[in-house]
């Protein structure tokens, strides 16, 4: 019944993220038979050519994207579909805890026979939920747009890389359930959420073009593993790897941060 | 002997360096209504909340129905019903969803007595709680604190924003209850409404609870306040008069002792009107406040 209530909140929202994202990615992949066109593709390249080789790599371009290759194009689009979704899991984590305090609601919740660890479940589970819902959306207008495009055989690649990118959003979404559970009201929650996103994110632009930086990728979760390399590494393209450490800290993050709100909850005050 | 509900020991809440209440002892017996007034920031809710467990004691215990506050919050909530003095709820919902909800978190609740309270309150279940005005409000929290049919309700200014009608179907409902055995805790600055209502009062003060007292023993029918209006000034010389202020022709004390003396002393003086009134609560409460 809990998360009946937490999915009734969450839905519109999730709704409204989900159809802009679908949208963005079907016009963007509609654009691809001519940007496959050999004048276009040649253009790109050749501009692309005069762009720093840290930059590209920072957006997994290191290798140039050949846009006459679906999986390529798709690849570099979704890599602005996967801010999106990583700035919805960290603002859904973020609000979660923090608007019910902010809003006072859960000083309901506080006074009914409901454990502080029901009320964190039920929020896990719904803004998972969430995730997975704007996560589907996107994904079956990708899969509808490979129809109209005749890329049908992309399909399961291109599911692999959505599920594959499940691993960072989730990251950055605990990260916000971890500011949620310490912040006493949700007025700045969006703004700690945004920063704390393109913080990290350009903090994995610089670790990409500064060498001596390079230590720095670790600090941001979104740029471990590129959606080109996860494209290439399932289908044995230019023996590409994983990060495969990267992966382990983002399930690090995931696990931790959701042991984190859960200790931490049970023993907070709530002010209100 | 009455059975203790509440028993709050030595409870002491910092917040960082900030006292919120310290060395709260208070002991509330079943059927009681039991008044919790104080000024503004006094440590009212900070109490109320410690008992609900929204906060942890810095120190000190309390015990609910025997139950430790913090250890056993659950099954102390499955028996109190709850009214805060700010009501908030989920605005995407109506009254109904909410009153449903609230229904699945305890056993026996049935629609019949939620219609008949919705009824009892004049609220209408299908209206949005966003577009309802603050009273209605109230009304939809005190009907959730009441249709389980809780042991003991903790109300925190539960008068506020109602109109005078549903004020007295209120305290209908909650003598009702009390006649059941049900223990009332009620936070209010209505003092009229506490000295109507309450067998007890407690007054908190800075934190800490000044005086518990029997409503009857606060609102002393030996003491009153006197009102005369006079021609000219005059010394009056009784004992048992204190807090003798002249000003504007009007002379106005307060006495203790018998009402023949007084009438009395006035007779032997040019008095043009005189006004004995009982020393109501709200002055009692306003001399705890004084300087």
């Amino acid at each position: 019944m809990l998360i009946k209530l937490e999915n009734r909140k969450n839905l519109k929202g999730a709704l409204i993220w989900g159809g802009i994202l679908s949208f963005i990615i079907i016009i963007y992949l509609a654009f691809f038979p001519s940007m496959a066109s050999s004048d276009f593709s040649e253009l790109i390249n050749s501009k692309l050519g005069f762009m720093p080789e840290g930059l590209l790599e920072s957006f997994g371009l290191n290798d140039m994207p050949d846009f006459g290759v679906f999986l390529e194009y798709f690849c570099y689009v979704f890599q602005f579909i996967i801010i999106g979704l990583v700035i919805y899991g960290m603002i859904l984590g973020t609000k979660s805890i923090a608007k019910e305090e902010g809003d006072k609601s859960i000083e309901y919740l506080y006074s009914k026979p409901i454990k502080r660890s029901q009320i964190v479940t039920s929020k896990i589970i719904s803004s998972f939920l969430m995730i997975i819902l704007v996560m589907t959306m996107v994904l079956i207008s990708s899969i509808i747009s490979t129809f109209f495009l005749n890329e049908t055989d992309s399909i399961k690649v291109i599911v692999l890389v959505h599920l594959f990118n499940l691993i960072p959003i989730l990251a950055y979404w605990m990260i916000g359930f971890i500011f949620s559970v310490i912040l006493r009201d949700d007025s700045k929650s969006i703004v700690l959420a945004l920063s704390f996103f393109f913080g990290t994110y350009l903090i994995g632009v610089i670790s990409n073009t500064v060498d001596k930086l390079n230590f720095l990728k670790y600090f941001s979760p979104i740029n471990y593993n590129p959606s080109v390399n996860v494209y290439k590494f399932f289908e044995n393209i230019n023996n590409v790897s994983l990060n495969v450490i990267g992966i382990i800290i983002c399930v690090i993050l995931i696990i931790g941060g959701t042991i984190f709100t859960y200790l931490y909850y049970n023993k907070k005050d709530l002010y209100c | 002997m009455s059975k203790e509900v509440i028993k709050i020991k030595n409870l002491s809440k910092y917040y960082g360096n900030i006292m919120g209440v310290k060395d709260i002892n208070l002991t509330i017996n079943q059927g009681e209504i039991f008044g919790f007034i104080g000024p503004n920031g006094a440590g009212k809710s900070t109490t109320i909340r410690a008992m609900l467990n929204f906060l942890f004691p810095t120190s000190g215990k309390i015990e609910i129905f025997g139950l430790d506050s913090v250890k056993d919050s659950n099954l102390i909530k499955e028996k109190v019903g709850y009214v805060p003095s700010e009501v908030n709820y989920y605005d995407y919902m109506k009254v109904r969803d909410l009153f449903n909800f609230n229904k699945s978190l305890y056993p026996n609740v049935t629609q019949k007595e939620i219609d008949r309270l919705c009824k009892l309150f004049d609220l209408n279940q299908n209206r949005k709680i966003n577009k309802l005005s603050f009273g209605n409000k109230k009304k939809v929290a005190i009907i959730q604190a009441l249709m389980f049919n809780p042991q003991l309700l903790i109300f925190d200014e539960p008068t506020n924003g109602l109109d005078p009608l549903i004020q007295n179907k209120l305290f209908d409902e909650l003598l009702t209850r009390q006649k059941q055995g049900v223990t009332i805790f009620l936070s209010s600055h209505n003092l009229r409404e506490v000295e109507k209502y309450c067998d007890r009062v407690g007054i908190v003060r800075n934190g800490k609870i000044i005086d518990v007292k029997k409503i009857d023993q606060l609102n002393n029918k030996n003491i009153k306040k006197v009102v005369i209006k006079l021609m000219k000034k005059i010394n009056l010389s009784l004992e048992g008069i204190s807090d003798l202020i002249y000003k504007n022709k009007e002379l106005s004390f307060k006495y203790k002792g018998e009402i023949s003396k007084l009438l009395n002393t006035l007779s032997e003086v040019e008095v043009l009107d005189v006004n004995i009134i009982p020393l109501s609560l709200e002055e009692d409460f306003l001399d705890y406040y004084g300087e």
